[in-house]
């Protein structure tokens, strides 16, 4: 088994953050990290001399000529390796690259890869598989015959490429920066099953991912945790007496690694049930704010169509024409030869926007372009049915457009001509006003009130369960204004507004009036959403049950991170809960990635069965030296080691940690007898 | 018994002895400069109603002798007779609006 890193970076490029090259500190993480081949894969370039310079320098370690190419139209990341023999050649090539890709969205075309490097099998090509910028799908189809591994970025992506026959095999690299002060050298490494260090032998053992892991000794079923502690890719439990280093071990893996669930200890407990509660209620409604803002999609639509309709503001303008007409009426004994003139109290005409004729169009588009269901309207319509209305539609549409074109022209020449003859009398003038808009901003409203009486009808909207617990949303009118008030989150009065709850169009004219509040919002004032946490018999859940709610949906979260671990939740819950709901939500995802448990805890540590156990141990040396060791195995192992080989026996360690020693569990044994008697 | 609205088959603008009439809400037909602004809401919710008729007195052949009424009918007549060419697609773009969210929203 061999160590390797063939992604590292030593140049800071128009792709990267800017950073000084320390060969200082890329010798001492060759060294650290124990790793036997490298390849320097610098962004869309490659520098020579300093290649030389580093293979020069890490004289015990294979380094591979490397380059990363920003490839098709998403500029996907696709690492090229040659031979080290090939070094002068492969620089050339790695120029047309370079002059190619100019800035950090520039790449290259797969048909230029080719003409820049030729026969493609005399290299090694890597592309970003489950990684971003990952390499677009149709290049990997096109490169399928020069591709036999992709590049990922956690053990999780490793596990799943592994299991997954379909998938290239996955090799996982640290995309190390070699710079100056770096705190901790990554423990991204793959190792190979080669004998000799060649690109020949690593393409072909590549063709096998048995030959491919992420620990020396045991396959693909262990991952470096640490530097110097291997885990297992399922379930491990960290075990161990109090202040032996277990939470620190927990903190130390949490430095290696970016996308880690971590679930510290006593973080669920509460310490103030009333804020708890709340913030409770707070954390469901964002969870499922989502299906609050899909419940009210429609409505949201509605109120923002009428929320600039003002019905009093259309009577006006009704009053103002009629009495304006009556008035104008009234004078056309004393009319001069200007208000006489047909045009002075002319109506402008109403155009009409043709929405509905517009929106027709649009559906016979739509099931013209299907493919999906074109076997199933065909049946029914034929196409060139479909295409002779699609036809007969467009033609109607062109001819109430020149309609709505005419009608827009002689309105501009009624408006020029009133306005010069009023102009010229003292003769009232007669207002218009558009009866079409008034009689539709009448029909809005009156269906806007049916809608808001039919939404405030109190209904379940969104019901689920999860592990015995019902999440669910229910919607209900608001109770007064002070209901309002908290909705909003902020000081305002809502009691005028609340005056007018009943009437949902008046009500909206008094939202309106409140100048803190965002027009985006008014339609959440018309109903109010409860969230509630129902525990198996359908009660309003305990503290204690919000708790173990909190843990389950944070242990559910884990499955969008590439590690979980979870320090001691037996401080935060009773046994009978780990036992029936927990472990078995930890065991189902250890099956998709590591899952890490610190525990002092039987039910946690022994009931769960894990895949690997660790026990920390501390030692104090004349009462002031004070030393960690952690030793780890199998739970079958009869002894656990320490990388120094140091034994220690694991049945001990496991009844000192988790029953209290050997004599307490034998005890407790005699006492469970004696009551069973 | 039919009513006088049946019997008259909603006339709602009349000229009638050289006057111009409107129909208001109780059935009745009042002189044009009587009109008011409640009466004409109530004339478009009758011309923009698809069940039922609109009818007008035609201003060219009925004679309008009160000059008053003649500027207000030929006014009114010619608004009301614009909306009634768009009563249908009055009624599709009211049958069609907030279609989805009546639906999701209804009472159970």
């Amino acid at each position: 088994m061999k160590k390797f890193d063939l992604h590292i970076h030593t140049l800071s490029t128009i792709s990267d953050v800017s950073f000084t090259f320390s060969m200082e500190m890329l010798e001492q993480y060759v060294k650290e990290r124990k790793i036997d081949a490298i390849a320097i894969t610098n962004h869309n370039m490659f520098d020579l001399a300093q290649y030389r310079e580093i293979a020069l320098k890490l004289s015990d370690t294979i380094v591979f000529p490397g380059i990363e190419i920003n490839i098709g139209n998403n500029a996907g990341h696709l690492l090229v390796i040659a031979k080290q023999d090939d070094v002068e050649e492969f620089s050339h090539k790695c120029e047309c690259v370079q002059k190619e890709i100019q800035s950090e969205k520039d790449s290259i075309t797969v048909e230029q890869l080719k003409r820049f490097f030729g026969k493609l099998d005399r290299f090694l090509l890597i592309p970003h598989y489950d990684k971003k910028p990952s390499i677009d799908k149709k290049i990997l189809a096109e490169l399928k015959d020069n591709i036999i591994c992709g590049e990922v970025n956690s053990i999780k992506k490793f596990i799943y490429c592994q299991k997954d026959n379909p998938s290239l095999t996955p090799v996982y690299f640290s995309d190390f920066r070699a710079k100056e002060n770096v705190d901790v050298f990554p423990i991204r490494q793959t190792f190979f099953d080669v004998d000799e260090i060649t690109l020949e032998a690593i393409k072909k053992c590549l063709t096998d991912k048995k030959k491919v892991t992420l620990s020396e000794s045991e396959g693909h079923k262990k991952f470096y945790a640490l530097p110097e502690l291997e885990l297992s890719t399922g379930l491990n439990v960290i075990i161990g007496e109090r202040s032996s280093g277990k939470t620190h071990t927990l903190n130390q893996i949490y430095k290696y690694f970016d996308n880690i669930k971590y679930i510290r200890q006593f973080e669920l407990l509460e310490t103030d049930p009333e804020k708890a509660a709340k913030d409770f209620t707070d954390k469901i409604a964002i969870k499922q704010s989502g299906i609050t803002k899909e419940y009210f999609e429609f409505f949201i639509r509605v109120v923002d169509d009428v929320k600039d309709i003002s019905l009093e503001k259309d009577e006006k303008h009704i009053e103002n024409y009629l009495a304006s007409l009556q008035k104008h009426a009234s004078e056309t004994e004393r009319a001069d030869m200007f208000s006489k003139c047909k045009f002075y109290a002319e109506n402008e005409f109403e155009i009409n926007d043709l929405e509905s004729l517009k929106k027709l169009i649009g559906s016979v588009d739509v099931l013209l372009s299907t493919t999906q269901y074109k076997e199933i309207v065909e049946k029914s319509v034929k196409r060139e049915n479909l295409i002779a209305l699609h036809n007969d539609l467009i033609n109607e549409y062109v001819k109430e457009q020149q309609v709505v074109l005419k009608k827009l022209w002689v309105n501009d020449i009624i408006g020029n001509i009133k306005q010069r003859l009023q102009s010229k009398t003292a003769a009232t003038r007669v207002t218009d006003v558009n009866f079409y808009t008034v009689q539709m901003n009448r029909t809005k409203i009156k269906k806007f009130e049916d809608i808001v009486k039919g939404l405030k009808e109190e209904r379940q909207i969104y019901c689920k369960n999860l592990e015995g617990f019902n999440i669910e949303v229910r919607t209900k009118p608001y109770s007064g204004a002070s209901s309002l008030k908290n909705h909003s989150k902020r000081k305002i009065a809502f009691s005028d507004a609340f005056s007018c709850y009943e009437d949902p169009y008046m009500f909206l004219q008094k939202l309106k009036e409140i100048e803190m509040l965002e027009d985006t919002a008014y339609y959440e004032y018309f109903v109010d959403v409860e969230y509630r946490i129902l525990n198996q018999f359908g009660f309003e859940v305990s503290g204690g049950e919000r708790a173990e709610f909190n843990l389950l949906q944070e242990v559910n979260d884990a499955y969008q991170y590439d590690i979980l671990m979870v320090d001691e939740p037996e401080s935060s819950f009773d046994n009978i809960f780990l036992r029936n709901r927990v472990n078995h939500m930890l065991r189902e995802i250890s099956q998709e990635m590591p899952v890490i448990i610190v525990t002092h805890n039987s039910t946690v540590g022994a009931s769960i069965k894990p895949d690997f156990l660790v026990h920390t141990k501390r030692f104090i040396k004349n009462n002031k030296d004070i030393s960690y060791e952690i030793y780890y195995g199998h739970p079958t192992n009869r002894n656990l080691k320490n990388n120094e080989g140091k034994q220690i026996k694991n049945l001990q360690a496991t009844l000192d940690c988790l029953e209290a020693g050997e004599s307490a569990y034998m005890e407790r044994g005699k006492e469970y007898e004696m009551l069973r008697d | 018994m039919l009513t006088w609205k049946e019997e008259k088959n909603m006339k709602c603008l009349e000229i009638k002895n050289g006057k111009g009439y409107f129909l208001n809400a109780d059935g009745e037909m009042v002189e044009l400069d009587k009109m008011k602004k409640d009466d004409l809401l109530y004339l478009l919710d009758i011309a923009t109603n698809i069940d039922e008729s609109f009818e007008m007195d035609n201003i060219e052949t009925c004679k309008l002798d009160n000059q008053a009424h003649k500027v207000i009918y030929e006014n009114l007549y010619d608004k009301f007779q614009e909306l009634l060419q768009n009563r249908t697609r009055f009624y599709d773009e009211s049958i069609a609006l907030y279609k989805d969210a009546l639906q999701k929203y209804k009472q159970e």
